[in-house]
């Protein structure tokens, strides 16, 4: 059965999913054990395949939908057992742009990996995440920008967390098709990645320092 | 095109009636608003092509629009998100789509390309390509819907401009098919040196140069990118300096001008350049599919009901109207005319807007 699972994740099988994670949940594995033994892991395999080229996009989005499935199920039953996930990430796509593809990666492929997301979708201002930030105490922002016109709202966006105040508790990871590690650096990001899978390691890897 | 109409255009708009339900005031302002801003649009493009080449020496890159049939899919029709799901649940349909769409496609290709042949057709390319899509999905539903009609261009004598915007290296091979000459492939954030050892000796090549550096890099390192690519790709001719995307308001103009002076002044062949014509000049007429990798085009496609370019066919009018004594085949023309205006509105606004 955990290997039914697991398969269901890894093949994108949504259907399949929420029957499995029922018959799992029933037989007494803790939800906690779902999303830890079965449900990330098998994300992780699935980013793997990603970046060695053996699966694509397709994959991955349908990997996320079934995953999806199975944390309706679960993430109430964490909840309601005062779970504390991984850790918490404010994802957006910034100011003035609406690109929103890979931002939903990364919000899926977090979830997946066992983080709380706070999505505010697109053409978030800097204020309103400064606010997720303080309201959620997050520990991670994932920024995505698609257009040079819209890059530098990045950058007004860690202004915005340093005003703040909140600069110092949180790490900015940022990315996008025209983003490069040089401009990551410039605007002082914490880091940045090509691929939603690479964002998944930066945010584990945030989580693991603070803690 | 029914379909479009029909189905589509209410849906996407918030002011067209569903068809079946009573009309409205603004429904039919709509139609008479579209129809004619788009004229005043595309009217535009003929004043402001004029002004750039009297005052700028500078000609359109391209004249005519096209994309492939499953980026239409995506684009405008099922979302990228749900063409991934229908490829998962229905990849059947979505095929018999893409091929639905094909002759139409060609039509507005060809109607609305540079009738002297000179410029290509602009084939934006938007995410039809891995990792978008897995390599099967491009082997079994992009390609083979998209390459007769690349061919079918190719025949009538023109050109296409493959924009192909993100990364498409992993295609190059498949693109090697079509014939030399055929098309310009554009680079964005593919490696433009590695393309150029595939495709160099088979097509024009553009682009290449990050707009991320023309927006924010120095003159200098602007200058050292177009020498980079000047040295690399251009010197056995067939390539055309551009930026690798769209360039938008934040590009700095300093580093157009460096851009353009610096390839004007070192960008400069030895040799007379009449002869790189030739590669343009191959696609007139029958040469075109003789100097090719064969390619039937879209031979053997079975003929949609109703002919591209028109909405409701003539056969349907005439029987609604007194018997013509005159010239049938005039009146005809004047109802394919009529028709065509409400055919480019619907299409239009399925592939320009």
């Amino acid at each position: 059965m955990k290997e039914e699972l697991h398969q269901a994740i890894v093949s994108g099988d949504a259907a399949a999913t929420g029957p499995l994670v029922e018959k799992a949940l029933a037989e007494g594995v803790k939800p906690l054990e779902v999303v830890q033994g079965i449900l990330s892991p098998a994300m992780d395999e699935v980013g793997r395949r990603f970046e060695s080229g053996d699966c694509f996009v397709p994959e991955l989005l349908l990997a996320a939908r079934a995953m999806k499935s199975a944390m309706a199920i679960i993430q109430p039953l964490l909840a309601e057992s005062g779970v504390e996930p991984l850790g918490r990430v404010v994802v957006a796509t910034v100011n003035g742009d609406l690109h929103d593809i890979g931002k939903n990666l990364v919000a899926a492929l977090l979830e997946g990996a066992g983080f709380e997301v706070i999505d505010l979708g697109v053409d978030v201002l800097p204020g309103k995440i400064v606010e997720a930030v303080k309201e959620k105490e997050a520990q991670v922002v994932a920024l995505s920008a698609l257009l040079t016109t819209t890059m530098p709202s990045m950058r007004t966006t860690i202004e915005a967390l340093e005003e703040a105040g909140v600069r110092e508790g949180v790490k900015v990871f940022v990315g996008g098709a025209p983003i490069t590690q040089r401009f990551a650096e410039e605007i002082g990001a914490d880091g940045f990645s090509e691929n939603a899978v690479g964002a998944v390691a930066l945010a584990r890897g945030a989580v693991a320092a603070s803690s | 095109t029914g379909f479009l109409y029909n189905v589509w255009l209410p849906r996407v708009s918030r002011e067209v009636v569903p068809i079946g339900e009573p009309s409205t005031y603004r429904n039919n302002l709509s139609f008479v608003k579209g129809g004619m801003a788009m004229m005043e649009y595309f009217g535009a493009f003929g004043t402001q092509n004029a002004l750039m080449r009297s005052e700028s020496g500078t000609v359109s890159a391209i004249a005519g629009i096209f994309k492939a049939p499953f980026d239409i899919i995506a684009d405008k029709l099922r979302g990228y998100i749900g063409l991934t799901m229908d490829m998962h649940e229905q990849p059947d349909k979505v095929l018999k789509a893409c091929e639905a769409l094909m002759p139409h496609l060609l039509h507005v290709a060809l109607t609305t390309a540079d009738p002297d042949k000179k410029v290509p057709i602009g084939f934006w390319m938007h995410r039809g390509c891995v990792p978008f899509i897995t390599p099967d999905q491009f082997a079994s539903h992009y390609w083979p819907t998209l390459k007769p009609l690349i061919e079918e261009m190719w025949a009538h004598g023109n050109q296409v401009l493959f924009y192909a915007e993100g990364d498409w290296g992993y295609h190059l091979d498949q693109f090697k098919e079509l014939a030399e000459g055929s098309i310009v492939y554009h680079v964005d954030k593919g490696d433009i040196f590695e393309t150029h050892k595939k495709l160099g000796d088979r097509f024009c090549l553009s682009g290449g140069i990050p707009n991320v550096l023309l927006s924010y890099g120095t003159p200098q390192e602007v200058r050292e990118s177009c020498k980079k690519v000047i040295d690399e790709v251009a010197q056995d001719g067939g390539y055309i300096m551009d930026a690798s995307a769209i360039m938008q308001n934040d590009t700095s103009i300093e580093n157009m001008k460096v851009l353009t002076d610096f390839t004007r002044e070192y960008g400069v062949y030895s040799s007379g350049s009449s002869s790189s014509g030739s590669q343009a000049t191959k696609g007139e007429g029958e040469s075109g599919k003789a100097s090719g990798a064969g390619g039937n085009g879209m031979a053997g496609y079975p003929e949609p009901r109703i002919k591209p370019g028109i909405c409701r066919p003539w056969e349907e009018k005439v029987v609604e109207i007194p018997e013509i004594r005159g010239d049938e085949a005039i009146v005809r023309q004047q109802w394919e005319n009529t028709e065509a205006l409400a055919n480019v509105y619907i299409w239009q606004c399925l592939l320009s807007f």
